[in-house]
């Protein structure tokens, strides 16, 4: 409700940027409950219900406010004769293919969600490691372990947990990037059609950026590189919404709409810091103007209104855009400045370093901005990634780009000829490559970082759009059939190929299946789980404390349990100590088992506790990987 | 629009076209091939007559 009253109150009419704009306040708004919630250890079903009847109660005591909420009986009634006008308005084949590209992908989706638990790397070592132990604590905090990326901004982990806390179960925290692909969607459309591109080919770019491979397999990876693509693109819709002339029949609200941008922006900086490098690509796009006229000298009287907006805005209304404003502070700085304070360090776990000086120290490596990592970044994409020639497109992105056969058969040559034909690719297209080579300015080399990138097949399928409109110039019906045709092809190759995330062999997917629903546990699930994990939970009794040894990059997410029944704590193991030191550490934590794990544990520490348990002297081997105190 | 316009624009129409179904052919590769035959393993388990019928299709 809170959403659907500030989408009115920062947006401008009922229209595809209202609905994208009511999604990202959702986001923002259920995630910004959730750190007051969870900052005052309140993350409960009971205390999130009452928290929100309160809230609402308080939102309805202001006449103005109730009077907005009173409106979506009939706004409700009008978007949905809009939605209807709209989608009478595409041609039937386009309505067929989007009848049966959201229906594959409900199936998809639901399917992929319910019959996998999670099983993408950094997730399972700390994405949802946060998450699992603050639904299972109920509040939000830092904890002892060995994975001090748990530090790093977490307003997706914060989000997540609206997924877990409720049903205290894990079965559908997949879901949790949805909101985000619907957002990143939602954009692509606003921003083709902001620059006046027809309705059907902005809604068929739309779909063939929401069948890119990299960002149907990230959706549901449990990670937060889809959200920031969402954010990425709807900050520009609404810069080229705000830069854009209004529509005839709506009243600008330039104040909401810069507001909306600023959210946008500070939410987006507490849910990865990559925000910052990929912003001046958007800031070009603003100062030098998609079409011409809309450049600095529209931004300058932007500002004109807004501060003249300002001056006729009435006292609750400027309460709301103050508080607006907090709570997005709130969601992009509160993390930074906690490490700031805790670690002496805005960046921990990672180390700022300037020319050969580390400035700020960090548990983790330097954070680092150099020509030799952009140099290696774009020699990886054009030798070994373009193309995805190196291997099938998987969850990692291992050497691939994950552009699928849309981008790489239609995406390429619209966008070659749309730069030299028009100025609007041309223009997104230095915005979208300022924001590429920034990023590979700093990100580290390495084979899956494409993952950074999601958002930025959204250029091929917005020059797709412009070269959609220009066959429709054309004498001849045959390209244009044969275009759509392709696309549809296209399309549904990248659906096909995703349909299991490239890598989940049927014998596997028959084992999951023969799992009930609520107990498919990320342990579970082997396709790069050891054994160990899976043979341990089974020994191992639910109500223990169990204790844990794994390196900075293991897996520490299965270990919770699907259900989040079982208490973990961290033992530090030192191999220059005695076995008696690593049992007097298990005893002092309260626990009698240790975890370890080969390639998530050090083999240091495997060889020094198996030495332990062989001499059993103090400790026991229960299995490879699992010793208990001896009595 | 003057007929050498036309002409050009239609022409261009058919380059286009013309590149998209090579680089479509060039993108088809048989690890990329592999990826469809992926999940119809996984369908041939559900649907056999379906997958039979799309591995007939891709070529294996």
């Amino acid at each position: 409700m809170l959403a659907y009253i500030l989408a009115k109150f920062l947006s401008v009419r009922l229209d595809s940027l209202f609905v994208a704009t009511f999604v990202f306040l959702w986001i923002f708004l259920v995630t910004a409950f959730m750190l007051l919630m969870g900052l005052i250890g309140l993350l409960a079903p009971t205390p999130l219900l009452l928290g929100s009847l309160f809230g609402l109660v308080i939102l309805l005591v202001p006449g103005s406010l109730r009077a907005k909420a009173i409106e979506i009986v009939s706004d409700i009634r009008k978007l949905r004769q809009a939605f209807g006008e709209w989608w009478h308005s595409l041609p039937i084949w386009l309505r067929w293919f989007t009848g049966i590209a959201v229906l594959v992908s409900i199936f998809r989706f639901a399917a992929l969600t319910l019959i996998f638990p999670p099983f993408v790397w950094d997730s399972l070592t700390y994405h949802l490691t946060n998450v699992a132990e603050w639904t299972q604590r109920g509040r939000i905090m830092l904890f002892d372990t060995s994975m001090t990326r748990i530090y790093t901004p977490a307003n997706y982990e914060t989000f997540t947990l609206w997924f877990t806390v409720f049903i205290h179960h894990d079965v559908v925290v997949e879901m949790a990037g949805l909101p985000a692909y619907a957002l990143a969607v939602l954009s692509l459309y606003v921003i083709a059609r902001r620059l006046d591109f027809s309705r059907s080919a902005s809604w068929l770019g739309a779909l063939s950026f929401a069948s890119t491979p990299a960002l149907l397999l990230a959706t549901t990876g449990t990670k937060n590189d889809p959200h920031m693509a969402a954010y990425y693109l709807f900050t520009l819709a609404v810069v080229v919404t705000l830069s854009s002339n209004p529509k005839e029949d709506e009243q600008p609200n330039q104040l909401g709409q810069l507001t909306l941008l600023a959210i946008t922006i500070l939410y987006a900086f507490g849910t990865k810091a990559y925000i910052a490098h990929l912003l001046p690509g958007i800031l070009i796009i603003a100062v030098i103007g998609v079409k011409r006229g809309q450049g600095w000298q529209r931004w300058m009287e932007i500002f004109r209104d807004s501060v003249r907006q300002l001056r006729n805005t009435r006292r609750l209304q400027l309460l709301l855009l103050v508080l607006i404003l907090v709570a997005g502070m709130f969601l992009g700085l509160f993390w930074n400045t906690r490490n700031w304070v805790l670690q002496g360090n805005p960046f921990y776990p990672y180390g700022v370093e300037v020319g050969n000086e580390e400035v700020l120290p960090g548990a983790e490596r330097d954070a680092e901005i150099s020509f030799s990592r952009l140099r290696t970044n774009f020699t990886d994409l054009f030798l070994d990634k373009f193309g995805d020639k190196q291997s099938r497109i998987m969850p990692d992105l291992d050497n691939t780009t994950g552009w699928g056969w849309f981008v790489y058969s239609i995406g390429i040559p619209a966008l070659i000829l749309g730069c030299i034909l028009d100025r609007r690719v041309r223009m997104l297209a230095l915005g979208f490559g300022v924001s590429l080579t920034l990023i590979f300015f700093s990100i580290r080399p390495s084979p899956w970082n494409m993952r950074y990138l999601l958002w930025f097949p959204a250029l091929f399928s917005l020059s797709f759009v412009w070269l959609l409109d220009e066959l429709r110039k054309a004498d001849h019906q045959i390209p244009r059939i044969a275009i759509r045709i392709l696309t549809i092809i296209t399309l549904s190759m990248n659906y096909i190929a995703m349909l299991n995330y490239g890598r989940i062999p049927p014998e596997r997917f028959q084992a999951m299946l023969a799992i009930p629903l609520l107990e498919r546990d990320a342990a579970s699930l082997r396709i790069n789980m050891p054994g160990e994990y899976e043979n341990s939970l089974k020994i191992i009794p639910e109500e223990a404390l169990l204790g844990y040894n794994l390196h900075s990059n293991g897996f520490i997410y299965p270990l919770y349990r699907a259900d989040f029944a079982q208490y973990l704590v961290y033992v530090p193991v030192s191999v220059q100590g005695t076995c008696f030191e690593v049992a007097e550490a298990m005893r002092t934590r309260g626990t009698r088992y240790l975890f370890i794990a080969p390639e998530h544990t050090s083999d240091s520490v495997i060889s020094f506790l198996n030495d332990c348990g062989e001499s059993e002297i103090a400790l026991r081997e229960r299995t490879g990987n699992l010793y208990v105190l001896k009595d | 629009m003057s007929s050498k316009t036309k002409l050009w624009r239609n022409l261009q129409s058919w380059l286009v076209i013309f590149v998209c179904l090579l680089l479509f052919l060039w993108y088809a590769r048989p690890q990329l091939l592999y990826s469809l035959i992926f999940p119809f393993q996984v369908m041939e388990w559900f649907f056999p007559g379906i997958a039979e019928m799309l591995r007939a299709l891709v070529g294996t």
